[in-house]
């Protein structure tokens, strides 16, 4: 644990996921307002006391908003790099280890699901099934999912035929034991990398589907949700949009932060070895 | 030439699933086209015509044999919004896109490549800290909050560059590029704040590799090392996430060609989900599918290029 | 490292010099062209530009500045001459003849006649008519001679000579769809789909009082609400439909002007479904609904509350006296709630089409107001597409907001609630509304606006749905620009555009 206090990334980016964790289970157990009651009379107010963070165009609390909205953007992006890793990474590996057809029918698999842009796969699905949470996750994972898969099957397929894995086969172990204890770890970097990369994706992602009114349903607020709802009064009430702006921000900087973290510890113990 | 034969064929049973899986989602899709066109004012005998002429009064399975037979004989049909043939819609769009594509993408290599090798270097603390923090923030902020922050900036207040319509290359160059810039820029810091990652965490993971430890052990500079050795090494899994890029570009052109109003392949994709305009979604899945797989392609041979142990055990 | 660094300022050098560069020169462009050309934008694609197909309002509201009618109609909604220039009615009210002016020129250099007034008619006539405006029963029509049209009526019908507003196409061009050519003020010259269509002043056009003053008119395609701010704010729109959120905030630096428009915003109640076939049920709904608080929250203001089936666009028709009927009131309306067996109120889901962000707000206002007397309200986002195959052809919700368009004639906004006709998504069904209407057609000047209000009132009062407010168009253009008019129904007019002081600047 002493080395990951010592990293200034980890720490950094610790503290920033830590901003949101606070509002997100705060909020589960004070909010200051219901973040659906709406207050015509004091709309677009900016910071005050009674609404620290303001309120939005139809006069509901922003505070209270963006603490439903953070639990709401941690859930896709948890379940996002969760499924889009359990998915991903064994197809690769598959692929990468194996290569030959299995490699090159898993890749056209891949390439088939590739050549669809994200956010066409996400209209399609929600034209077909209606907006709802786990549609939008569900989109998001299709779109992570190859991702995954590339990097994991490079990986594979650069560390096949290393030394250490010929030697470990040599000694019999089988194939699982080999990918899952041997090859496996030495993408832990990499594969974090991507982790990290997919959470900023699935949040960024969702806040480009709501821009195009495909989000999270009404009155729940998400993130991206409350950047598109915000961004047409930018002109009246820059800090409305702002403030999601910079929770989203936020949310991204602290998982980049503490995937660049784990990297750099990860890459000082293999020098230590 | 069997080489070829064997990517020509793979090639097209993709484009085979991918144009089924389209035409059967798009089955799926509630809506109907007519009615969306001519909206809910329209004479019933209006949406009949509009209907007829449309196909929509066969069933399925003909219609996409009818579809078929005609694509593989070149012709991807009439667009059912726009009434013009889907060819030259997608070939008035693509120019654009691809002009967006390109520019954004040389952005971000411009950007991201300089900048992750500084990064990688670890000496020069001053630049790297606000530069890593130009990266973080690059990647974490959605594409069209980048987009109305420029626009606000150089469009509203500045009055030095548009945010709408494009001008073709024919008129005037530096028009084209200035029709572009913001709308490039506004991808790019996504691409480039990737790029970056991906390099700086792959060249410092190189650096603790064995051969660099013996080229330093035989004298070279770090330098030396960094730009005849490493950079090598660590491009190959940029190259790795060259086409997700791509798509990342394609799909990002969605957005941000609906803030700058460009009449690119973004915007005719989000119409003709809308619109339900089946012939023109079909023809765009199948353009997209082809470059994403020629990108893949030449990917792969890069690999060749760049890492000789490759392109020797692809020889087996 | 120093290599690093020449080449980021050198890349920083080019990257300022290609902004700066061109600025320059687009300003002296845009000066040279000031005074000719309007920039304009409209938020959808056209879905026709021939106009026997179209049926959008957005793409009538600039293309019927290419095309005319027998008739056209001016910002009062009241007929004028355009193609003929005066037209007399036979005494039993069945022969119109129309007087055919002889100095009308297509745009493409072909004098129009009679034969061009016949042949447009007798496609209006053939299946039940391919135009966008009811032909009631019309026995025959005739041209005898060059500049002379005759029809014959098999009934008297007061709404006749608005349909004859229907555009007058050329006899024997086949290119309407992609080269569009009428005989109004301005020419079609280019579109570009999703980015422009461009017109052109017709100079050769009959009527010299209403010779265009603007040479070019560029319209823009744009959907985006910021992106037109954006655009206007750094002049390279002239004139844009705002938001209401930013019509305050123009309002220094452009001519902000709002009219009426032929919209009524509704929340739908789908009359055969339970419990909202209960007329209890529907008028606790109306009573719970404080209509203020939408006008102030999602249009800032620029709607007027309403309680009738249409707008206050028509102002002779439309009946001012109904908002007292079923006025707000919670306690009332709980107690109808509980007349009906609803006393803890119920579960009810809206359906929203997702692109219209003002539905989704009123559908969270409502949603609030609802939960006061009991009921639950769940939203559903739906995409249009899905919305119009739900919701408008199979009726297949229980309630929905949506913004209703009127056309020129009131009936053809009331009618939609007669128990059979095909638009009638409320599935709305009262054999009194359906008879008064019906009354209408033979019906004519006051006695006519007399049966229009009964009509909005049997609604008012059965709680067909909740009529909420009628929104107001907000219009931006530059200070210069003048002549910019609101019509009944959505059309930009072109040639009442001009600049003044056009050599400022």
């Amino acid at each position: 644990m002493n080395k990951y206090l010592k990293n200034r990334n980890f720490i950094i980016g610790f503290i920033f996921l830590s901003i949101i964790l606070i509002l997100a289970f705060g909020g589960l157990f004070f909010k200051p307002y219901n973040p659906s009651q709406i207050d015509i009379a004091n709309k677009l107010q900016g910071f005050s006391r009674q609404h620290i963070l303001g309120t939005d165009h139809l006069g509901r609390d922003i505070l209270s908003r963006l603490m439903v909205g953070s639990t709401i953007s941690l859930e896709i992006g948890f379940f996002v790099v969760l499924f889009g890793a359990l998915i991903g990474i064994p197809i690769g590996a598959i692929a990468g280890y194996y290569g030959g057809k299995i490699d090159e029918i898993i890749m056209k698999l891949i390439d088939t699901l590739m050549s669809f842009p994200g956010v066409l796969i996400a209209l399609m699905l929600i034209a077909v099934f209606n907006v709802s949470l786990s549609i939008i996750i569900l989109a998001l994972v299709l779109i992570a999912l190859p991702k995954f898969a590339r990097i994991s099957r490079s990986g594979f397929y650069k560390y096949r035929e290393s030394p250490f894995v010929l030697a470990t086969k040599a000694r019999g172990a089988s194939s699982f034991r080999i990918m899952l204890f041997h090859i496996l770890p030495h993408l832990v970097p990499s594969l974090m990398v991507t982790a990290s990369l997919t959470f900023a994706t699935a949040i960024i992602s969702e806040a480009g589907l709501s821009y195009l009114g495909l989000g999270i349903q009404p009155p729940t607020p998400s993130f991206g949700k409350m950047v598109s709802e915000a961004q047409s009064y930018i002109l009246q009430d820059p800090l409305y949009v702002f403030i999601p702006t910079l929770a989203i921000t936020i949310l991204v900087l602290g998982f980049n932060l503490i995937g660049d973290g784990i990297q750099d510890i990860s890459e000082k113990d293999k020098n230590n070895e | 030439m069997h080489f070829f034969r064997r990517k020509l064929l793979s090639t097209l049973i993709t484009l085979f699933l991918v144009s089924v899986l389209t035409f059967s989602i798009f089955q799926m899709l509630p809506g109907d086209p007519a009615t969306l066109i001519l909206g809910i004012d329209a004479q019933p005998s209006q949406i009949e015509a509009l209907r007829a002429t449309m196909d929509l009064d066969k069933n399925p399975v003909v219609r996409y044999t009818l579809w078929a037979t005609k694509a593989l004989q070149g012709d991807l049909g009439v667009s059912y919004k726009y009434q013009r043939p889907v060819s030259e819609l997608i070939f008035s769009s693509i120019n654009i896109t691809a002009q967006l594509a390109t520019l954004s993408f040389l952005i971000s290599l411009l950007i991201g490549i300089p900048i992750g090798i500084l990064l990688a270097k670890r000496d020069k603390k001053r630049v790297i800290i606000p530069l890593s923090m130009f990266s973080q923030l690059g990647m974490a902020i959605p594409s069209f909050c980048v987009a109305i922050i420029l626009i606000e900036i150089f469009s509203v207040k500045l009055h030095v560059l548009p945010s709408l319509g494009y001008i073709p290359i024919g008129d005037s160059l530096i028009g084209n590029i200035r029709s572009l810039l913001l709308p490039s820029l506004s991808i790019a810091t996504g691409g480039a704040a990737i790029i970056i990652r991906f390099l700086r965490s792959n060249i410092i993971s190189e650096k603790n590799k064995d051969y660099v430890r013996t080229n330093r052990s035989i004298g070279l500079s770090e330098n030396q090392i960094l730009y005849t050795h490493i950079l090598r090494n660590s491009l190959i899994p940029v190259l790795t996430i060259f086409g997700i890029l791509i798509s990342d570009v394609l799909g990002g052109s969605i957005i941000i060609e609906n803030v700058f109003s460009l009449p690119g392949i973004g915007k005719l994709i989000t119409s003709s989900i809308t619109s339900r305009d089946l012939p023109l979604i079909q023809a765009l899945v199948m353009y997209l599918s082809i470059i994403v797989i020629i990108t893949n392609m030449i990917v792969d041979m890069l690999y060749g290029v760049i890492d000789p142990r490759i392109r020797m055990s692809g020889n087996e | 490292m120093k290599k690093n660094f020449v080449l980021l300022t050198l890349l920083f050098a080019i990257f300022v010099s290609v902004i700066f560069s061109g600025g320059k020169s687009e300003k002296k462009a845009s000066e040279y062209k000031i005074k000719d050309t309007v920039k304009l934008c409209i938020s959808s694609e056209p879905d026709s530009l021939n106009p026997w197909i179209s049926a959008a309002s957005d793409t009538s509201a600039i293309m019927d500045n290419v095309f005319e009618g027998l008739m056209g109609f001016n910002e009062e909604g009241t007929l004028v001459p355009r193609i003929s220039s005066s037209y007399t009615v036979s005494t039993d009210g069945l022969v119109y003849t129309f007087k055919i002016r002889d100095d009308v020129y297509f745009h493409n250099g072909k004098h129009l006649s009679s034969a061009d007034v016949l042949y447009s008619y007798q496609s209006f006539l053939k299946d039940g008519g391919n135009g966008n405006y009811r032909f009631p029963s019309i026995s025959s029509i005739a041209a005898p001679d060059d500049y002379t049209f005759v029809v014959t009526l098999s009934s008297p019908s007061a709404s006749f000579l608005i349909s004859t507003v229907e555009e007058i196409l050329p006899k024997g061009y086949d290119k309407q769809a992609t080269l569009p050519i009428g005989t109004g003020p301005y020419k079609f010259v280019e579109y570009q789909p999703s980015q422009k269509i461009v017109f052109e002043a017709n100079e050769n056009y009959y009527d010299k009082t209403r010779l265009p003053s603007i040479k070019n008119v560029i319209v823009y395609i744009m959907s985006d609400s910021s992106s037109i701010i954006a655009a206007l704010q750094s002049n390279q729109l002239d004139a844009a439909e705002i938001s209401s959120n930013n019509a305050d905030l123009l309002s220094d630096n452009y001519n902000v002007i709002t009219g009426p428009r032929n919209l009524v915003s509704v929340l739908v109640l789908n009359n055969k479904i339970a419990p909202l076939d209960n007329v209890k049920v529907r008028t606790a709904i109306n009573m719970a609904i404080k209509k203020e608080d939408v006008v102030n929250g999602v249009f800032d203001g620029y709607a007027q509350v309403i309680n009738s089936n249409i707008s206050p666009v028509y102002k002779k028709d439309y009946n001012n006296d109904l908002l007292t009927i079923n006025s707000y009131d919670l306690t009332k309306a709980k107690d109808l709630l509980s007349q009906a067996g609803y006393p803890n109120g119920f579960d009810l889901e809206i359906t929203i089409p997702s692109n219209y962000w003002q539905h989704v707000d009123t559908a969270q206002i409502i949603q609030q107001q609802l939960l006061k007397i009991g009921i639950n309200v769940k939203l559903k986002n739906v995409e249009w597409g899905t919305w119009l195959d739900q919701v408008y052809t199979n009726r297949n919700y229980s309630s929905t907001i949506i913004g209703i368009d009127g056309k020129l004639d009131p009936y053809d906004a009331l009618v939609r609630y007669t128990t059979d006709s095909r638009n009638n998504f409320f599935n709305y069904s009262n054999s009194e509304y359906d008879a008064v209407l019906n009354s209408t057609l033979s019906a004519s000047g006051q006695e006519l606006s007399t049966l229009y209000k009964k009509a909005q009132e049997i609604m008012a009062k059965d709680a067909g749905s909740a009529f909420i407010c009628a929104p107001s168009s907000i219009v931006a253009t530059t200070k210069d620009l003048k002549g910019y008019m609101f019509y009944p129904v959505y059309f930009i007019n072109f040639d009442s555009l001009y600049y003044e002081n056009s050599s400022t600047n």
